[in-house]
């Protein structure tokens, strides 16, 4: 990896490089240049993990002459290509050293932080949602619990925006969490479940499961559980992955013909 | 408050080329339908962002009704196709958090009178049985305090 | 072109939260949290997340006040120091020592905080300390 990296900043392919930089024992992201080549032999992969997709599109938009490289999981892949799909990055100046892990459970050869789930209080499991369950096994709740748990969960929020801050494909200049007209400021929690419900709705098509915004809430909700189902609904009505490569998502064009069906009234009946 | 005494306020977000103008011709027809709509024209049923219907929730509306042009026939060529996408997507997410069936969309013409009250007078009965949002404060901590 | 990430502790409140602070060409752009601290474990409050907005704020004070004629004028630490001591000077002769109290700190250190309620107790003659995080 080291060699890989000095080769691509003297060959000039890179300007400069994003990584890991052991510091008095943490991780830190650094930015890897020729001039501090001395400090890649401290260079390291993980376990940390920070949106080094999103800083090199804040790089890019700051210094957009700039070739960026950036060391990769498979999440950071796919977080790139939506930036890129959404023209927040051009492709053509991202050199990427992929180290091929996905923060999955699923994953064994996985080295990142949210390799190991937290364990869910008993509490918690009661009259909350357990983070680490999958969409499909809330299904089976009735819709009353579903609400139930949901707002358990959505009335702990401090609305501290760190989901959308650390978010990797989160870039609009201006919030709608922060529009006066759609969502109250004044409320804490925020006004329910609308705050997060819109974030829900913005990260259609866009949210590539990378558990950045569950690992930064101080909170736990599990926000990766609800972006989980955005993105199964997404899967389900357009077949489209986010991130999987860089097609438009289904909400960026209009399309040539309606391939949905309108959802009869009665079929919607639940209790 | 008794359960025949509920009457939803139902948000109706009407297309002004379709949707509205079947409203209107509804009205011109003397057709009666239930006084629960509280309808807001639109341009185009594409305006309507996930948003504002969320937005509508948020300030109790018991449900949601989205009416627009039949594909094919949309004044600005292609809107409700977005609109179709939109609100399926959204009306899965708002069953997966427990909001299920509260928003609807139909496509109903500038013709069809007959089809808005029928979507209008079904629409509010479902919501008249699935009872009042529970959306508001005192209503949550009392359903929170339930399930503790 | 410098490009860096600095590590740092919230100076809001006494938690002490890692920061991580993104610098591009000695200007402060953003805040991340520190993933591997053992305080805050890569979370942060809405506060930690916006401390690169206060350095470069203008309601920052960069230098002590002084009212004078009702209004407020930049003065130099001397003059600052000395028109505090004559004002807590006056206020002790006339109405007594316990007239005046002394707020401190979580966010001051414990010799910091010592000093403080020793000054207000040997120099000020006063029991009235008090503390944000004295609940």
């Amino acid at each position: 990896m080291r060699e890989k990296v000095r080769d691509l900043l003297k060959s000039g392919r890179v300007d400069v490089f994003l990584a890991y930089r052991q510091v008095d024992g943490h991780p830190l992201p650094q930015a890897f240049t020729l001039d501090n080549m001395e400090d890649l032999e401290h260079l390291v992969t993980g376990p940390a993990r920070y949106p080094l997709d999103k800083m090199a599109s804040r790089l890019a938009k700051a210094k957009p002459e700039l070739k960026i490289g950036l060391l990769t999981r498979e999440c950071t892949q796919r977080g790139l290509n939506v930036l890129a799909t959404w023209n927040q990055l051009d492709p053509d100046r991202i050199e990427t050293l992929g180290i091929g892990c996905c923060p999955s459970q699923l994953h064994h050869g996985a080295d990142c932080s949210h390799l190991v789930p937290e364990k869910v209080g008993a509490h918690k499991l009661e009259i909350g949602i357990d983070n680490r369950a999958k969409p499909q096994e809330l299904d089976a709740l009735s819709q009353e619990e579903r609400f139930r748990r949901w707002s358990y969960e959505f009335s702990k929020c401090i609305k501290c925006y760190g989901c959308r801050n650390i978010c990797p494909v989160c870039f609009c200049t201006e919030c709608s969490l922060e529009n006066q007209e759609l969502i109250s400021g004044k409320s804490l929690p925020p006004e329910m479940p609308i705050f997060h419900l819109a974030r829900a709705a913005h990260m259609a098509g866009r949210c590539v499961d990378c558990g950045l915004c569950e690992e930064a809430c101080p909170m736990d909700i599990p926000l990766r559980l609800l972006y989980a189902q955005v993105g199964r609904i997404v899967d389900g009505l357009f077949d489209y992955q986010p991130g999987a490569d860089t097609t438009l998502s289904p909400f960026t064009f209009l399309g040539e013909q309606v391939t949905l069906e309108i959802k009869p009234l009665e079929e919607a009946q639940e209790a | 408050m008794a359960e025949e005494s509920f009457e939803p306020k139902i948000l109706a977000f009407m297309c002004n080329w379709c949707t509205y103008g079947a409203a209107d011709l509804a009205g011109v027809s003397r057709l009666a339908y239930p006084p629960n709509i509280r309808p807001v024209r639109v341009m185009c049923s594409a305006t309507i962002s996930p948003h504002h219907v969320l937005r509508a929730f948020q300030n109790g509306a018991d449900g949601v009704l989205v009416g627009g042009c039949h594909p094919g026939d949309c004044h600005y060529i292609a809107g409700n196709y977005m609109t179709i996408k939109r609100m399926s997507f959204l009306q899965e997410l708002l069953g997966f958090v427990g909001l299920g069936g509260r928003l609807h969309l139909d496509w109903i013409s500038s013709a069809e009178a007959q089809k808005f009250v029928a979507v209008v007078t079904k629409f509010t009965e479902k919501i008249k049985q699935m009872g009042p949002l529970p959306l508001l404060p005192e209503n949550l901590e009392r359903s929170l305090i339930q399930g503790a | 072109m410098e490009y860096k990430y600095v590590p740092s502790i919230c100076s809001y409140c006494g938690t002490g939260c890692g920061v991580l602070f993104e610098v591009l060409d000695g200007r402060l752009m953003s805040t991340w949290p520190l993933k591997t601290h053992p305080v805050n474990q890569g979370k942060l409050c809405i506060k930690g997340w916006n401390l690169h907005e206060y350095i470069t704020s203008p309601m920052r004070l960069t230098s002590p006040l002084v009212k004078e004629d009702g209004r407020f004028k930049k003065v130099d630490w001397d003059r600052a120091l000395s028109r505090a001591a004559q004002g807590l000077k006056d206020v002790i002769q006339e109405h007594g020592p316990d007239s005046v109290g002394v707020l401190v700190s979580a966010k001051m250190t414990n010799e910091e905080n010592y000093l403080a309620q020793k000054f207000a107790r040997a120099v000020l003659g006063t029991n009235n300390v008090d503390h944000c995080a004295r609940l």
